[in-house]
């Protein structure tokens, strides 16, 4: 079953930030989306992920508008933002238990997805005192709360050591590998070649794209206008 | 409501964290309005002070003859020899004693000042006062120099019209022996000491004494003042969270309703702090506040919805700011001019018509309104305190949905 992405337009004011973006993306693919600052990356994760109301489109998976849907979107798809969404004063344990089940935390503790990001290490220490790797691990742990199908990632792994990237890109692979779906936007190498597809956003349209790794390609599409 | 519920927990976690640092600050505050109270008891307590003679220092031809006169008359006037003392210098000494507080003021009287007025011609006395004429002295001053300028003008308006109607009308009476009497006449009137003048403070029922209004002033001012220690609570929210808050079913009330209750745990540690301390200093140095025979504790638990309210607009100014710097910024300029207006520094009946009703429209005001009321054990004011408070925490959840949504 795949998810289906169709006709999502957004404006902020006059500005038509997306033109009817659509796309496809079937379960244990991961579909990198790239584009210069300011193109629409984040807004389209955002409208995917219900911070944003789109002004129309559709985000269909196993026949139901997820959109419309907050409930089911919430139970199936999870989002990890730039920032950090965290309540800086308190652990890391408190801040996964505004996310997690007490029984549900545990398990996953125990021998489930937090163990694989080695948040176990620092679940005492305060979200304020740790490392930018730590705090985007504790992110995505507390995005995943819900054992979601379809995971959203805005330029996941921007600014954190290769030590922290690579644990982090071995926890998506592990999540694609069990059958996950990946929405991410980057302009990290290191992302991209995680991926299987990629699609370029310009001028509001999103279209395929055939990343090859070579940056001077890259740089020299990602500028024309 | 189970998300909700966490998110209440977690926040008031998190406010808990605050804690010994937002004590420490609320004791400092609590300390220097105790300290301010204590002051202005101290200033308005003792006969001794209250009888202490205004004085003022006189720059100018002291010799001149009718200028002597007067002065010599005014001091030996009992009124104005206990409330007035008059110290002859040149404008040096009077300068250099107004700075070390040594006089209240100074005139400067011009040469040939006496002559000058008989002859009709104006010659304005200068009165110069430390406060730069915006104290209540200088404008008293000026009230007093016009009074004055009006009854010689009418007095004198009043002999010559006499001495013209003896003139016209009884020949056999001198006219300027006749106008001779009616001054010697007014002046003996004038200068009957039991009838001349006095001034009573009135104290009916229903108003505040000056303690009580200053304690209000001051509760109100600390309220909005310990805002500024709550600070790091709202600086170091995440919008990111908010929004996936919002997303996953938590909107922006919610939100605000959580973090509210979390701010409200604070401030009743804070209130609970201060009531003590002042009970204790109110204790210590037998300062008596009339309104509050019923008890500190009484006034503390009816000035809650007050802080409620005030703790709401504290929050939505945080809302709306953003960073500490402009948080703290925003607090204590919020602070200082909705006090001013809500009559913290001076009282609002000082203030023109527009202005005071513009200061008790405010929060600030209608919280000054009910904490004067509450001391009065009046009812009134606790409904308009109650809709602000729904008002502001309205808009400050207005304020989150805009933020979580961009």
């Amino acid at each position: 079953m795949e998810a289906e992405i169709l006709d999502i337009q957004k404006k902020y004011g006059r500005k038509e930030v997306l033109r009817g973006t659509s796309f496809r993306i079937a379960p244990g693919s991961c579909l990198g989306i790239l584009g210069a600052n300011g193109s629409g990356k984040s807004t389209l994760l955002k409208i995917l992920a219900g911070v944003l109301r789109p002004n129309a489109g559709r985000f269909l998976w196993q026949g139901e508008d997820l959109l419309r849907h907050p409930r089911l979107r919430a139970s199936q798809v999870a989002y990890v933002p730039q920032g950090t969404p965290l309540i800086e004063e308190l652990s890391a344990r408190d801040n996964l238990r505004l996310w997690y089940e007490p029984e549900a935390l545990a398990r996953s503790l125990d021998g489930g997805v937090l163990r694989q990001l080695g948040l176990d290490e620092f679940l005492r220490t305060p979200a304020n005192q740790l490392s930018g790797g730590m705090r985007k691990r504790l992110s995505i742990g507390c995005a995943l709360a819900n054992d979601p199908v379809i995971l959203l990632l805005d330029e996941p792994t921007a600014a954190l050591d290769l030590v922290a990237k690579e644990r982090i890109l071995r926890c998506f692979e592990n999540f694609r590998q069990s059958g996950g779906l990946l929405i991410m936007a980057s302009h990290d190498p290191w992302e991209l070649e995680l991926c299987d597809e990629w699609r370029l956003l310009r001028g509001g349209v999103l279209e395929p794209y055939a990343y090859t790794g070579e940056r001077s390609r890259l740089i020299r599409d990602l500028e024309q206008p | 409501m189970k998300r909700f519920l966490t998110y209440v927990r977690l926040q008031l976690r998190r406010a808990a964290r605050l804690l010994p640092r937002m004590l420490a600050v609320t004791l400092l505050l609590a300390v220097l309005t105790a300290l301010s109270a204590l002051l202005i008891a101290g200033l308005h307590a003792g006969d001794k002070a209250a009888a202490e003679p205004v004085r003022i220092g006189l720059v100018g031809d002291l010799e001149e003859n009718m200028l002597a006169e007067g002065l010599q008359m005014l001091e030996s006037m009992d009124s104005s020899r206990f409330s007035i003392r008059f110290e002859p210098m040149d404008e040096t000494e009077a300068a250099a004693a107004l700075r070390r507080g040594r006089i209240d003021g100074y005139a400067v009287i011009p040469a040939g000042f006496a002559e000058a007025m008989m002859r009709g011609e104006h010659r304005p006395i200068r009165y110069v006062s430390a406060s730069g004429g915006a104290d209540l002295g200088a404008q008293l001053m000026r009230e007093l120099a016009e009074t004055i300028s009006r009854l010689v003008l009418e007095t004198e308006n009043a002999v010559y019209g006499a001495q013209d109607y003896v003139a016209e009308k009884i020949p056999e009476i001198n006219p300027y022996w006749a106008g001779d009497m009616l001054v010697f006449r007014y002046a003996l009137r004038l200068m009957d000491r039991e009838r001349l003048y006095d001034l009573e403070t009135a104290d009916p029922d229903g108003a505040l004494s000056l303690p009580g209004y200053y304690l209000c002033g001051l509760s109100l001012l600390f309220l909005m003042l310990w805002a500024i220690s709550c600070a790091p609570l709202f600086s170091g929210r995440s919008r990111e969270l908010g929004r996936l808050l919002q997303a996953d079913g938590l909107g922006a009330a919610g939100q605000v309703l959580a973090e509210f209750l979390s701010y409200v745990l604070l401030m009743l540690c804070g209130l609970l702090a201060a009531g003590i301390l002042a009970g204790l200093l109110l204790g210590r140095f037998g300062l008596r506040i009339p309104e509050l025979e019923v008890g500190l504790p009484h006034f503390v638990l009816g000035a809650l919805p007050t802080a409620l309210m005030l703790c709401a607009l504290q929050f939505l100014l945080f809302e709306l700011a953003g960073g500490t710097v402009g948080g703290v910024l925003l607090q204590f300029l919020s602070a200082v001019l909705q006090g001013y207006l809500a009559g913290c520094f001076y009282p609002t009946s000082m203030f023109p018509e527009g202005l005071r009703r513009f200061g008790a429209a405010l929060p600030a005001g209608a919280g000054m309104a009910r904490l004067q009321a509450l001391l009065l054990h009046d009812p009134a004011g606790i409904g308009v305190v109650w809709l602000w408070l729904a008002l502001l925490l309205t808009a400050a959840a207005l304020l989150r949905r805009r933020q979580n949504r961009s």
